[in-house]
């Protein structure tokens, strides 16, 4: 017992001597740590402590999509998180060899030939087409997963079937909310081969099955070239008939404008372009094709929903955007000084982002440039061929 | 000129350093203490650092100034094992480093604390730092709860 308590004193006594005040860290010290930690990192940080939780020196930091680029095999997933501005990356990767006894069906078997369609709150919606025979019929079962690339969790929906001749623009499926969290929709459209028809199929959480709502045939879609979602509504592009929008708790549908943005359809014919909601807004942006060391061509037009008209953006009222898929916006803050005016797109032959800085003082050709193919360094060359490359929505910061 | 070729610094436990002045003047508190009063034979105090630490940041500080010829790779290298110590030998050097203004040794022990924290979890890094959790059980179950992912 002597013994004992000796032991006990003589830990204590250590504990004391090697405690120090860590949570009270001066600012200016605690900053150029938080610097030197990668996004994900950074967001568990704030979980240590309530000082750390509170600290002001988070809000020097932009709330920006992050870059993720993974590759995904049966036995091997490797994914690595970017920030735009900075080379940090955060690498999650998970083995299996044959007879693991984890068994092999990892994320990167399941979803090794999925693409990715949507992002938010640190999720990504990733669909994939297969086709089933069902009584004699063929139909073409779309699988969808939503997966959580940090905490490596997966979720998979059931299976949506379609019937021979309809397809889905798999691409654009999307879901509004954490999947997590008991209103989360998951939206899908479909289009059919053989006529004007066009459907919206929405799934949530806990259903057995997706609901398809028939909106066909719906007078303005033949066929549907974007999808966005934002605050309950899926906005439909298609490039010649114009804007419509789906309310998904009244299904009801509106067609908000048959206007294209420019009178000449073939200017932008040759353009990548891509449909982006946020803060309230709707914008296209039409990319045109990049050349090594030439800054693409770059027009982005916001939705005015008074007079129902696509206007032409002069500038980016120091907001930002990241084209690609899916592609993401947002409105000027603080702290987004850094990435003010800034469209990021990614290289279609290396997938690295690049940006170009959009606005009437610097427009088109004449925008900076960054040239550098900044986040390569970290990955192992083994991969540059096979990985992926999307935006994501990060998973939501701590608060207090 | 006049100066002295040593300077004499006192910890806060009052043990007397004897060291060059080129290498105290790696420190820009001292610097300015040596600029302002020019103390001949003087003893400068450092009120805020402790002998064991004191030694160590003057360890540093020599190092730094005896082998700038070094190559870049032996210079890492006696870095990296310089800040192998103890996380509160980290503290205390951080804190020495900070009140006697070495930007490089700062940047040195920050690259070092956030090495530590890579990868690990809130409760990881509490138990690596000796930091108490001071959120409640109801905070703590809602973080868990919204994002669970950043504790597993």
């Amino acid at each position: 017992m002597a013994s004992h308590s000796i032991l006990t004193v003589d830990r204590s006594k250590k504990r004391k001597r090697s405690w120090r005040p860590w949570s009270d860290l001066p600012e200016d010290l605690l900053r150029p740590v938080v610097e030197r930690l990668s996004a994900v990192d950074r967001i568990r940080f704030r979980a240590v402590c309530k000082d750390w939780l509170v600290s002001p020196i988070h809000n020097d930091i932009p709330k920006l999509p992050w870059i993720l680029y993974y590759c995904f095999s049966p036995l091997h997933t490797i994914c690595s998180f970017f920030e735009p501005c900075r080379k940090l990356p955060y690498i999650e990767e998970e083995k299996r060899e044959w007879g693991d006894e984890r068994g092999w069906i990892t994320a990167g078997s399941l979803l090794c030939c999925a693409i990715a369609c949507a992002s938010r709150c640190g999720w990504v919606l990733f669909s994939e087409r297969t086709r089933r025979l069902i009584d004699s019929t063929l139909y073409l079962v779309y699988q969808h997963y939503v997966y959580h690339p940090i905490a490596k969790d997966i979720i998979s929906l059931p299976g949506l079937e379609l019937r021979q001749h309809n397809h889905l623009l798999e691409s654009m499926a999307t879901f509004s909310s954490n999947p997590t969290s008991p209103d989360c929709v998951f939206v899908a459209p479909t289009v059919c081969d053989w006529g004007p028809y066009f459907f919206i199929s929405t799934y949530s959480i806990g259903d057995t099955k997706w609901k398809t709502h028939n909106a066909h045939p719906h007078p303005y879609f033949f066929t549907l070239h974007a999808m966005a979602y934002m605050e309950g509504s899926v906005y439909c592009y298609n490039l010649n008939k114009g804007l419509s929008s789906f309310h998904i708790a009244t299904q009801e549908w509106k067609l908000l404008s048959n206007e294209s943005p420019s009178n000449n359809y073939w200017e932008f014919f040759k353009m990548k372009f891509y449909f982006v909601a946020y803060s309230g807004h709707l914008h296209l942006v039409f990319l045109g094709r990049s050349r090594v060391d030439e800054v693409p061509l770059c027009n982005i037009f916001r939705y005015n929903w008074l007079d129902g008209a696509w206007k032409k953006m002069e500038s980016l009222d120091g907001g930002a955007m990241f084209l690609g898929k899916p592609s993401f916006g947002i409105s000027a803050e603080e702290q987004t000084k850094m990435v003010a005016n800034r469209v990021y797109y990614l290289c279609p032959h290396t997938s690295t982002p690049k940006f170009l800085v959009y606005g009437s003082a610097a427009t088109g050709d004449k925008s900076e440039f960054s040239g550098n193919e900044i986040y390569c360094e970290s990955w192992p060359m083994s991969w540059s061929q096979s990985r992926s490359c999307i935006w994501m929505e990060p998973p939501p910061s701590f608060q207090c | 000129m006049a100066f002295t070729k040593k300077v004499t610094l006192k910890s806060s436990d009052g043990e007397l350093f004897i060291i060059d002045r080129a290498v105290a003047l790696q420190s820009r508190t001292i610097q300015y203490v040596l600029e302002d009063t020019n103390p001949v034979d003087a003893i400068i105090p450092v009120p805020a650092v402790d002998a064991r630490t004191l030694s160590k940041v003057l360890e540093y500080c020599k190092k730094h100034l005896i082998d700038l010829n070094t190559d870049f790779e032996d210079y890492s290298k006696w870095d990296k094992d310089f800040v192998d110590a103890e996380v509160w030998m980290l503290y205390d050097l951080i804190m020495a480093a900070d009140y006697l203004h070495i930007p490089p040794l700062i940047d040195l022990i920050c690259d070092k604390i956030a090495s530590m924290f890579k990868g690990q979890t809130p409760d990881k890094i509490r138990e690596i730092f000796n930091i108490d959790n001071d959120f409640s059980k109801e905070e703590e179950e809602d973080f868990k709860k919204k994002s669970g992912w950043a504790f597993k």
